[in-house]
């Protein structure tokens, strides 16, 4: 049987992990990984680790450096297939063989998007309605709160963009699996529960790392008249809601993706056209969903 | 027969959809029909909802616009339309909010990403789409007024990037 690497990048939530990586071991899966990349939580979560789970691989990191964390576990995964979590979220049972059957079933699906739910607060997972459909469809995206990747088109493209810290990453690297001729499916049934927290998107951290990396997606992908438009859209977008929502953080995040734009063009790479048309990319998003 | 109808517009994540729909169904109960309008590129994924009769399908790509509701809508009366929004300043949601007064409905309500639920006239919706107006107008000059300067930049930037 394949083996799968469970990668996951930890920030300060022990309790939420301890529960998920409790969850995952209970299945009593073979050939499976297990790998903690912590982001120098300073709330015990190395400690619980070390003391509670002795088998996971846990790598430390000494300072936050965001999404780019989980590059260094899935350099250290040793597994066919990876799969990427969050700290809050954990597959169902059976989610992780679905997941390898997809993969074995073609050779040519690079990410298997899969069937992220949330989670409510009192664990009941119940409150779910059936999945009225098994059929997986093609995607051009995925959550990375619960995603499996093959570990060769991880090698062939790379990971998550390390210059972003948090957001848009994922949109990042399905743009390169994409391009590299890997196809991405959504596999409704796999389930991965998340416990979706809002309290986490108060914070001003959110709007602006949303912003300014949508604006490196647009200058790392976009053809040059598409380009032209999505930045100009862009610009108004950002001075609309900071007036709209009297906040200067669309406009600050604005200046930093033009200020550090280098970043983004040194990785600026010729993207297939159906690609771009086809990506659904919500401009409005970025200015909506933290407030 | 079911008693009523309730329309609830896909203007959030489908993740916090999840959340709300089981809160939305909680408070209309099982005597009315739920439909639910959303986006073709998601409608595969909303199937997964029991509690939906009537997925309604907004062809369009992009923001909810007033110029593109579906026809089958224009026909139905909905007792209540539910609109997910991030807050209840509605900011960011007007679009949808517009949207609504085109619809025959009598009853507007928004639900907030906690889950708590508020109902709007299409009055407050009205003086909202004034300040979107002017907000418009001050936001499209200054566009116009930066944009030459930051593609400057860019144009710079891109030149001299050292790969």
């Amino acid at each position: 049987m394949a083996k799968v690497s469970i990668v996951i990048l930890s920030y300060n939530r022990k309790e939420e992990l301890k529960d998920s990586l409790e969850k995952i071991l209970s299945y009593g899966l073979s050939n499976l990984e297990i790998i903690v990349v912590d982001n120098a939580s300073t709330d015990g979560t190395q400690e619980m680790i070390k003391n509670d789970f002795s088998l996971i691989k846990l790598i430390r990191i000494d300072k936050n450096i965001g999404v780019a964390a989980y590059n260094i576990g899935l350099e250290k995964a040793t597994g066919d297939y990876l799969l990427i979590l969050d700290d809050d979220s954990y597959p169902e049972k059976g989610t992780i063989e679905k997941m390898i059957k997809a993969f074995e079933g073609d050779n040519k699906i690079g990410i298997v998007a899969l069937d992220v739910r949330s989670e409510d607060y009192s664990g009941n997972e119940e409150k779910f309605s059936e999945v009225k459909t098994n059929k997986i469809s093609y995607m051009m995206g995925f959550n990375g709160a619960g995603a499996g990747l093959r570990k060769s088109v991880f090698e062939e493209v790379g990971g998550y963009p390390d210059e972003f810290f948090l957001y848009w990453n994922e949109t990042d690297l399905s743009i390169r699996v994409l391009n590299a001729g890997y196809k991405i499916v959504w596999l409704p049934g796999a389930v991965v529960y998340h416990k979706f927290s809002p309290k986490n998107r108060e914070s001003e951290r959110g709007p602006f790392f949303y912003t300014r990396n949508l604006f490196w997606i647009i200058f790392k992908f976009f053809p040059a008249e598409k380009f032209f438009f999505s930045v100009v859209k862009m610009i108004y977008l950002c001075i609309y809601f900071s007036l709209e929502q009297k906040t200067l953080i669309y406009v600050k995040a604005m200046a930093d993706s033009i200020k550090n734009s280098k970043k983004a063009f040194r990785k600026r790479m010729k993207v297939k056209r159906e690609i771009i048309d086809k990506l659904k990319i919500t401009y409005k998003l970025a200015f909506i969903i933290f407030r | 027969m079911k008693e009523g109808k309730v329309l609830i517009v896909r203007s959030v994540s489908i993740q916090l959809l999840d959340k709300l729909l089981p809160i939305i169904t909680k408070k209309f109960g099982n005597s009315v029909d739920y439909f639910l309008l959303t986006h073709s590129h998601s409608v595969k994924r909303v199937e997964k909802y029991k509690n939906i009769d009537k997925i309604m399908e907004y062809k369009k790509k992009g923001d909810f616009s007033i110029f593109s509701i579906p026809k089958e809508m224009k026909k139905v009366f909905f007792d209540y339309i539910i609109i997910p929004v991030s807050n209840f300043s509605g900011a960011g949601f007007l679009n949808v909010l517009i949207m609504t007064l085109l619809l025959r409905t009598k009853n507007i309500y928004v639900i907030n990403s906690k889950g708590e639920i508020k109902k709007i006239s299409k009055g407050e919706i009205l003086i909202k789409s004034f300040f979107f107006f002017v907000y418009s107008i001050i936001a499209i000059f200054l566009t116009i007024l930066t944009s030459p300067f930051i593609f400057m930049i860019l144009f710079v930037n891109l030149i001299f990037n050292e790969k």
